[in-house]
């Protein structure tokens, strides 16, 4: 009867309801519209906000892949300057060779009425690549001479101009190879024309290997004093019987820097030779030498600290969010720090960096209870801690009562020192800069403040070393992330700065009863101010 | 007038003509469901607004699978308990042991739904949207607690206070209308 009375009550009253109508505001629809509009424009804004991430993430991207390309074309650019053999063309400008004192003595027997006696100083500095002074004696004449040298394979023709002055030098070695025929075009040698003059022109080497074809050019300045007697000088084309008989293996040799690497120093057998030969042998070898420092010298650039930086002291902002809510229910936390940060490099390539920051950590939930302490008037969110503690009895104050609320959201924001270390290694070391870091850091809990979204909530704050925390004072995370830089100005570095972060244990107390260690992935700005 | 149909669809394009007459045919209707689960006009009108803005950018997902009278009405429920839940309107809602209720039920036959919205929005709050839940939209007490985040006890018991209190006003307006007849209503 009962049942019937209160099915009848609650059928009355959805009957009373039923056709009920009440007519809202005329301003209604208006900011319905309004609203509407804000939410189209909102989309428009995610949109917009969609695509200037994705047209952010493409210049990354493109810087990253234009930056990798650019270290690995000059790498690429590096081997193939050095590699000579192997079928791959080299062209390479030696600028200046000055001849100096140095061991070399050559004198050329063959010829019947005069014996040349020439001594090739080669000194080169490495930086300045210069042959520094030839010297050539007859043993009639001594003459300084103003001299162009040029060279051919087998067959060679050199004319001395002789001003009888001591002037410069200049050498034009063009040489190519070009088949396996042996085909050697050779320039005649050309007679002295005036005496006290001789003049040289650049010559000609074609060599076909294999249809291999290596190329290279070679232009010598050279300050030479040559000290001859005589007024006319010839040079045959007097080669040595061996290098003649084999032209291959002579420019093989001559072209091959790797393997000829020493300095020729010419003994009395060698005098039997074609002087020119052995001289072009001597400048072979020096210019290889010459080559290899080079080399070097690009090497120890390359590793050296071609951007001047030492010491410098970052300045660094960066926002992210955990893979996971760190407590049940949760959304994911969002983290952002700001700090500031050293950094040394203690080799060429390996970093160490080390700092401090202000870190904040953002998450929202929702709770279903409330702290009361004076009879239902006032009421104040309670940490998880604080909670589970009342719950157990063993709380501080037993003066405050736990009371269940329907679910309500809060928002909690926990504060930490984070003091990272980091060891980095360089990948790249230009204007534009890849650096690759791992490290620890060490975080200090700060505060915690849960904040409900309700204005008959208080908020709460648990400090650290308090009970009601729900935070660990101290917790380890590890650190991995990139920095993708660019050098401006001589002083100044920005870096964006991808990385991910890893607790080695869980943040929260085990009063707290959560145990969270959510993978966080972060992307930051570093502004770098470099020490010289 | 378009059918339900053409209106969804013009709405979906964003039409604006469409939207306005699909809000000029509900809005009324949804604005008793909306001052049944507020204590003002102005706060209705709040979760009705709120509540059109979503019907219209969620218009698409409507399936036809049930009235779409029904499927607004739900939009209004959910978003009255989502405004009511960011003020912790059912704070804090424990369970009532001792309730005393009438007799006998009362009838409200003849009781305008004016002066049954006025009681209603009188209850004290908590008990305003669980007898609504339950008495007028009929949820279960189970899906009450489900969707309030509380248990069905409390549920139920604050069904029974909320009719209790309502039964009290009844009771007095019947005593009312004894005295000085119905010309108040």
């Amino acid at each position: 009867m009962k049942d019937m009375e209160r099915q009848e009550f609650e059928r009355d009253l959805r009957d009373a309801f039923r056709d009920a109508e009440v007519s809202p505001s005329d301003r209604l629809w208006t900011n319905i519209e309004l609203d509407l509009e804000k939410a189209e424009g909102g989309e428009m804004k995610k949109r917009l906000f969609y695509y200037k991430l994705m047209a952010a993430a493409s210049i990354t991207f493109a810087i990253c892949v234009a930056g990798a390309a650019v270290y690995f074309y000059s790498q690429q650019t590096k081997v193939n300057a050095l590699a000579l053999t192997g079928g791959q063309a080299v062209e390479q400008v030696i600028p200046k060779i000055t001849n100096s004192d140095a061991p070399g003595t050559l004198t050329n027997e063959s010829l019947k009425s005069k014996s040349v006696t020439e001594e090739l100083n080669i000194m080169a500095h490495t930086d300045e690549e210069r042959l520094t002074k030839s010297t050539l004696s007859t043993e009639n004449d001594a003459i300084q001479n103003n001299s162009r040298l040029a060279t051919a394979g087998a067959h060679s023709n050199t004319q001395l101009p002789d001003d009888n002055s001591r002037s410069n030098k200049r050498l034009n070695h063009k040489s190519s190879i070009t088949s396996d025929q042996s085909n050697i075009a050779l320039n005649e040698s050309y007679r002295t024309e005036h005496a006290g003059q001789l003049t040289s022109q650049p010559e000609a080497i074609k060599f076909t290997s294999d249809g291999d074809r290596v190329s290279r050019t070679n232009e010598v300045n050279s300050n030479a004093s040559v000290t001859e007697k005589a007024d006319d000088i010839r040079y045959a084309n007097n080669t040595a019987a061996q290098e003649r008989s084999d032209p291959r293996e002579f420019f093989n040799k001559k072209l091959n820097p790797f393997a000829y690497t020493e300095r020729v120093t010419l003994n009395r057998h060698e005098e039997q030779q074609d002087p020119v030969a052995i001289m072009m042998a001597k400048l072979q070898a020096r210019e290889s030498e010459l080559m290899n420092a080079e080399d070097n010298t690009k090497k120890k650039k390359d590793t050296k600290d071609v951007t001047g930086e030492k010491v410098w002291t970052a300045l660094a902002v960066a926002a992210g969010a955990n893979t996971s809510a760190s407590r049940p229910g949760n959304t994911p936390d969002n983290i952002y720090s700001l700090g500031l940060g050293v950094g040394t490099k203690v080799t060429n390539r390996w970093v160490v960096q080390g700092g401090i920051n202000y870190l904040t950590q953002l998450s929202s939930g929702q709770a279903s209870e409330v702290l009361t302490a004076d009879a239902l008037s006032t009421f104040r969110v309670a940490s998880t801690t604080e909670s589970s503690n009342l719950k157990d009895n063993k709380g501080s104050n037993q003066s405050q009562q736990l009371v269940g609320t329907a679910k309500y959201d809060a928002n909690s924001q926990a504060q930490f020192i984070s003091v990272p270390v980091q060891a980095g290694y360089l990948a790249v070391n230009r204007k534009f800069g890849l650096l690759v870091n791992a490290g620890i850091a060490t975080n200090l809990f700060i505060r915690n403040t849960i904040t409900p979204e309700s204005d008959m909530i208080k908020k709460s704050s648990q400090n650290v070393g308090e009970k009601e925390s729900d935070y660990n004072p101290v917790n380890f995370n590890g650190l991995f992330n990139t920095e993708i830089s660019y050098k401006l100005g001589k002083r100044y570095r920005l870096a964006l700065n991808p990385g991910l972060r890893y607790p080695f244990g869980s943040a929260y107390k085990s009063a707290a009863k959560i145990t969270s260690t959510p993978l966080t992935m972060d992307v930051g700005l570093k502004f770098r101010y470099i020490f010289q | 007038m378009l059918n339900e149909k053409e209106l969804i669809e013009g709405c979906c394009k964003g039409k604006r003509a469409s939207q306005k007459a699909l809000y000029d045919h509900f809005c009324k209707k949804m604005m008793v469901v909306c001052l049944r689960y507020s204590k003002s006009t102005a706060e209705a009108e709040d979760i009705l607004q709120e509540a059109f803005v979503k019907v219209f950018n969620n218009l698409k997902d409507f399936r036809f699978e049930s009235k779409l009278e029904t499927w607004i009405t739900r939009i209004m429920v959910n978003t009255a308990l989502n405004a009511r839940r960011r003020k912790l309107y059912l704070y804090p809602m424990v369970d009532i042991e001792n309730i005393d209720l009438p007799d006998t039920e009362l009838s409200i036959s003849s009781i305008h739904f004016s002066q049954l919205l006025e009681m209603i929005q009188s209850l004290p709050q908590g008990c305003q949207i669980i007898f609504n839940m339950f008495a007028i939209e009929g949820f279960s007490h189970k899906e009450i607690a489900e969707m309030l985040g509380i248990s069905e006890g409390t549920s139920k018991s604050q069904f029974a206070r909320a009719k209790s209190l309502l039964q009290t006003k009844l009771l007095k307006e019947s005593s009312f209308y004894e005295r000085y007849g119905e010309a108040r209503i």
